[in-house]
């Protein structure tokens, strides 16, 4: 199976679905699936929290978005943290 | 911060007062063929549940074996910095006079009033310091730009209930606790979280507000099936997210928690609860 990526929004108290807080990935390989965040160290990170959110915790919501969204979202954080994107 | 302290006693008599219907014992109007094939499903669905019960703790223990823990998965790669550190030690002492002084006493009434309304796992009400931690260094890491005070005023659970109900009293039993709630003047912080539907999880968790301290507070609804299915599913969970475990373990875990709820007998009418109560709509 090749490798397949769902991109989600993270939206919490503080963002918006027009202005997400984050985002988070979910990567489907051969070999199991994996989530990972875009931090703030501006890598992407293994994060449980799109499992969290699966087993109801309702701290965040996340939202399926397309990859040029996601990128949007990840140019932007780079750009808040004053890294070049 | 001064905190208005509500009596346990106080708090029961002035809920008493408020309970109207709420209190007292809904009149039977099911005609008697109607209440024996509910009663009759009811039993089914138990027996069918407990077998399955069985069977699952089974899967679990094989595997266990076939991919066996770490003795000490220790802390993890996630640390907060001494000042987010000090921040959620310092709240800790907070979130547990409110809880302890005005949601608890508060949700014990509620429980009193309705003889199917039933509080469990009450010892754990209080998230503890180190899983806190780990909330708040999980979301400041997906969270770019958030500080820690933030990340911690956003915690839903820090302090938790959960109340279980039989699958035919599942709906009211639910639908009841949120206007109680709204009544006693707690605030519906977001929509509740329906994840009847879910394969990965069965339950309705709703987030609360009081709203002199601002804290948040999680109330979560469950049948009995569903709860032991929780519970019988957390082990698993806990690897999910546990940063060390295999890709490959990930797939089979998921799967497992799968089976798990694919087994849980669904309450009659408990996936169309999506909305708060209706002095909450209107507001």
């Amino acid at each position: 199976m090749p490798e397949e990526i769902t991109y989600y929004a993270l939206v919490d108290d503080y963002s918006s679905r027009e202005k997400p807080g984050g985002v988070v990935r979910r990567i489907r390989r051969d070999e199991g699936q994996q989530d990972e965040a875009f931090t703030g160290e501006l890598i992407w990170k293994p994060t449980w929290l799109l499992h969290s959110a699966e087993r109801g915790d309702t701290m965040n919501d996340f939202y399926p978005i397309t990859e040029d969204e996601a990128m949007q979202i990840v140019d932007r954080i780079r750009r808040e943290s004053g890294s070049p994107s | 911060m001064e905190i208005e302290r509500l009596d346990e006693a106080d708090a029961l008599v002035a809920d008493q007062d408020q309970a109207g219907d709420q209190g007292v014992a809904t009149p039977e109007t099911r005609d008697q063929q109607a209440y024996r094939a509910e009663y009759r499903a009811t039993v089914e669905a138990a027996y069918s549940w407990d077998t399955a019960a069985l069977e699952l703790r089974q899967t679990w223990a094989a595997h266990k074996t076939k991919w066996p823990s770490p003795e000490d998965p220790g802390p993890g790669d996630r640390h907060l910095d001494p000042e987010a550190n000090a921040e959620v030690e310092r709240a800790c002492g907070r979130i547990r006079d409110i809880g302890e002084n005005i949601i608890t006493p508060a949700m014990r009434a509620i429980e009193s009033e309705d003889p199917d309304r039933h509080l469990i796992g009450l010892d754990h009400r209080l998230k503890g310091t180190e899983r806190l931690k780990e909330k708040v260094a999980a979301e400041l890491e997906a969270r770019p730009g958030l500080s820690a005070a933030q990340a911690l005023a956003s915690v839903p659970d820090a302090i938790r209930f959960t109340l279980c109900y039989t699958e035919d009293r599942y709906v009211a039993g639910v639908t009841g606790v949120l206007e109680r709630l709204t009544a006693c003047g707690f605030e519906l912080a977001k929509r509740p979280r329906n994840s009847w539907d879910s394969d990965q999880y069965k339950g309705i968790n709703t987030q609360w507000r009081e709203p002199e301290t601002g804290q948040r507070f999680e109330v979560q609804f469950h049948t009995w099936a569903s709860f032991e299915a929780k519970q019988l599913s957390h082990a698993a969970y806990e690897r999910i997210r546990d940063a060390s475990t295999p890709a490959a373990e990930l797939d089979e875990l998921e799967d497992f928690q799968r089976q798990v709820c694919a087994k849980i007998p669904i309450p009659p009418g408990s996936t169309e609860i999506t909305s708060a109560p209706r002095k909450e709509r209107d507001a």
